[in-house]
């Protein structure tokens, strides 16, 4: 289990995983798909046979007073992997109380996330859907779950939506499904709008699907929660503004927030940048400015001063006055709050002006790759809820979770093998593989009884685990809507193959 | 203010020269060109996979580049317009529209949506208030003024010049007096490709990045700077270029940090109806400042 790093701390022991596409907050060294296909220790609805590895049982002693988790044969572990019936939890697995109490009276609790196995069917503890509502998307053969997602904006990326599926593919084909269901996912143009998202999520209701899942999009996901509290849909999405929020109870999110995530930029910019001036360029957005406002906030405790701040319209193209701006108010660093299309382009125009402070940006390879050698002078910064992904490379801080890497590679020749990992798409295709893995494994732990409101339960239980032993940790304990606020830092470099990606300089960072 | 009009005659001279070549067509073809935008995008394309994919010189990128959007024109106008010659102008402006689709479609699918980079001739830049400016954005200015002024000659003061405006006006006379028409339209729709090529090379290096459709937002506010310019006058479409390059810049320097989107098109819009409707009550208020006074006394 990994723990928590401070900013500044090189540690790449795992990293959280966001999901571009599909969502979820990932985790690198998810189980293999083996892990999902077995089906001991189901009929709670727990995890089916766990590695045996207890996982960080017994850290909520509570939870092994009151329930009789970490007694019952199957599957106590860790959240997920591996094949075999693990050993009984031995000190009531990490469930919290919560899983606790209710498993004390229905033979549940236990092992972490949620219990180990128990002869009977417990009623799930979360009531958010109605019975009528409660198995939606799921049947004994099968689960739907639909996307919505920036498609257009992902062929910036290079990649096609059938790019994207491979590792429910993978899963289909390979171990059935997840314990006998076949997962069919179909995906949902957003067109990186508010108002397309929720023309998506309409289409993607009419789908009927167990979960909704929400790609990357600041913008996208505040209208898409709206639509969703109306509908009454199971919506996991990526990471947005927790503004808006109060009272909402169908928006699930495994990632950090925009606020959580502008904090960060504060984190690294004190941390390795102590005392800077920095600028900023942000997307004039309610959805983005809740980003600005927390790193504004906590920027004088890491002595930075911010000295200018420019908001630009989404798409601005000339960003030359900016670029200027920042020069003449002396930030020796710029931190540019926009999507990865922009900060390219602005990238290139401070080049071309040659101004070189040192940038804090979204790290994405097609940024480093179209920059080339630019990327390098000084090397970029960057703050990500997902894990760095450089084709080839499973030395150094991706040794945590090369495993995954050299998966996902191995998928990808199999069943898209005209995909281009090694291009400026790869990283997006790694993030999104890693976060469906993760989802793969909430499912099988869903069980198979596995409901909407069992699976609210499994989200929920996640309180300091991670759902793969070198992810990092998830914890619904506050609102029990919002899992992580973990980020990685990430530094540009150049890769064996000599294009320049990024990496990791410190996973798991939290506040 | 030096900055701003540093930064104005850098998106000017750009602005400029996509005018001229919505000019130039216009004045020898009466047809308002739409695909000199999605033109000089294609150009760009043939550039960047000369000099990064062929790894050739950047000079050979920019020749071959120019080569194949001169070489557009020509099929264009050989395809295209020569069919058409009996139709309405209009009739041959929708088909550069149907031009653009074409090639938008043809770059997505060859280069897809990816940014592509081509880099720039050179690093060198010399610091003007603040902004560096390359050689690629002073040549874009020179050459801006130079073609504005030199076209402009040759359209009045050569055989061939004469034969083009001649032409515009009435194709039939033309040629029955053995002027060889297809030879004048055929130069024209090749020219004002091979601007917008030009135009592309030069602005790369400094905007951004080669996507499909990008030249076409450029070439819009060049063909509002054509209109500002009277859409006839090659000076007046460079005067335009420039004078939407300053008011961009000036409008992005004092309101472009509160983020208005579209803050490039409002600009545009503004100074196009300033100009248009100046120019449309000008006659009436010079007619009425050079009205004698009326007599003290004498009633209508």
């Amino acid at each position: 289990m990994p723990t928590r790093h401070r900013p500044g701390r090189s540690s790449a022991v795992a990293v959280l995983a966001a999901l571009a596409l599909s969502t979820v907050a990932a985790c690198s060294s998810a189980p293999a798909p083996a892990a999902l296909e077995q089906n001991g220790g189901t009929s709670n609805g727990a995890v089916p046979g766990a590695s045996g590895a207890p996982g960080a049982a017994g850290t909520t002693g509570t939870t092994g007073t009151t329930g009789t988790g970490g007694t019952t044969a199957a599957g106590a572990s860790g959240p997920g992997a591996g094949t075999a019936p693990g050993t009984a939890g031995t000190a009531g697995g990490t469930g919290s109380s919560r899983v606790g109490t209710t498993g004390g009276s229905t033979a549940n609790g236990g092992s972490a996330p949620r219990g180990g196995g128990g002869p009977a069917v417990a009623a799930p503890r979360s009531t958010l859907f109605t019975a009528a509502e409660d198995r939606i998307g799921i049947t004994p053969s099968s689960i739907t779950l639909c996307v919505h997602a920036a498609l257009t904006y992902a062929q910036a990326f290079g990649t096609k939506d059938t790019d994207f599926n491979v590792f429910w593919q993978a899963l289909n084909t390979e171990k059935g499904g997840i314990l006998g269901r076949k997962v069919n996912v179909t995906y949902e143009n957003d067109n990186y709008t508010p108002t397309d998202a929720v023309t998506a999520a309409t289409k993607c209701k009419a789908k009927n699907p167990f979960m909704l899942l929400g790609g990357i999009g600041f913008d996208q996901i505040p209208a898409v929660r709206n639509y969703v509290e109306q509908n009454h849909m199971f919506y996991l999405h990526h990471t947005a503004t927790i503004n808006g929020t109060a009272g909402q109870k169908y928006s699930f999110t495994e990632l950090p927030t925009v606020e959580r995530v502008g904090e960060a930029f504060a984190q690294l910019a004190g941390a390795k940048y102590k005392g800077a001036k920095v600028g900023i360029i942000e997307r004039d957005s309610a959805n983005w400015s809740p980003g600005v406002q927390a790193f504004k906030r906590i920027a004088p405790r890491y002595g930075i001063k911010v000295v200018k701040d420019n908001k630009v319209a989404q798409n601005k193209g000339n960003y030359t006055q900016d670029i200027l701006d920042m020069k003449s108010a002396g930030a020796d660093v710029v931190w540019i709050w926009l999507n990865a299309l922009e900060s390219t382009q602005l990238l290139k125009q401070a080049k071309a002006q040659d101004f070189n402070p040192h940038w804090l940006l979204f790290p994405f390879n097609l940024t480093s790759q179209t920059l080339g050698s630019d990327a390098m002078n000084p090397p970029l910064d960057g703050v990500a809820m997902y894990p760095a992904y450089s084709k080839g490379d499973y030395a150094g801080t991706f040794s945590s979770y090369a495993a995954d890497m050299k998966e996902f590679e191995a998928q990808y020749r199999k069943y898209d093998p005209n995909a281009d990992l090694s291009g400026i798409g790869g990283d997006l295709l790694f993030l999104n593989w890693v976060g469906q893995k993760a989802l793969a494994v909430q499912l099988a732990q869903c069980g198979k009884d596995c409901t909407r409101n069992r699976m609210v339960d499994v989200l929920e239980s996640y309180k300091g685990q991670a759902p793969s032993r070198s992810s990092c940790p998830l914890d619904f304990s506050g609102d029990g809507h919002r899992g992580s606020v973990d980020v990685n830092f990430m530094t540009t470099y150049r890769s064996p193959s000599g294009k320049i990606n990024w990496r990791n300089t410190s996973a798991c960072v939290g506040p | 203010m030096g900055q701003v009009l540093v930064l104005g005659l850098i998106s000017g001279g750009i602005y400029a020269i996509f005018a001229l070549g919505v000019v130039l067509v216009f004045r020898g073809t009466g047809v308002l060109s739409f695909a000199q935008g999605e033109i000089g995008t294609v150009a760009l394309y043939f550039a960047y996979f000369l000099v990064t994919k062929q790894h050739l010189p950047w000079a050979v990128g920019a020749i071959g580049a120019i080569a194949l959007a001169t070489l557009i024109g020509a099929a264009f106008e050989y395809g295209v317009v020569r069919r058409m010659v009996q139709a309405d102008p209009v009739s041959t402006a929708v088909a550069t529209v149907g031009v653009t689709l074409f090639l938008l479609a043809g770059e997505f699918f060859v280069f897809g949506a990816s940014p592509r980079d081509l880099p720039a001739p050179t690093r060198a830049g010399v610091e003007l208030f603040g902004v560096r400016v390359t050689p690629a954005q002073i040549a874009a200015l020179l050459l801006a003024l130079a073609l504005g002024l030199g076209l402009q000659s040759v359209l009045r003061r050569t055989d061939f010049g004469l034969g083009i405006l001649a032409a515009a006006q009435d194709p039939t006379a033309v040629r029955l007096v053995g002027v060889p028409l297809s030879r004048l339209t055929l130069t024209i729709w090749s020219a004002g490709a091979a601007l917008s090529g030009l135009a592309a090379l030069l602005v790369e290096p400094t905007v951004g990045f080669i996507t499909p459709g990008y030249a076409s937002e450029l070439f819009i506010v060049g063909l509002a700077a054509a209109v500002i310019g009277g859409l006839t006058s090659l000076p007046g479409a460079f005067v335009g270029g420039v004078v939407l390059g300053i008011a961009e810049a000036a409008a992005n320097h004092w309101f472009g940090q509160y983020g208005l989107p579209g803050l490039r098109y409002v600009v545009v819009l503004v100074v196009m109806l300033v100009v248009l409707l100046g120019r449309s009550f000008a006659p009436d208020l010079r007619r009425r400042l050079e009205q004698p006074p009326r007599p003290a006394g004498v009633t209508a």
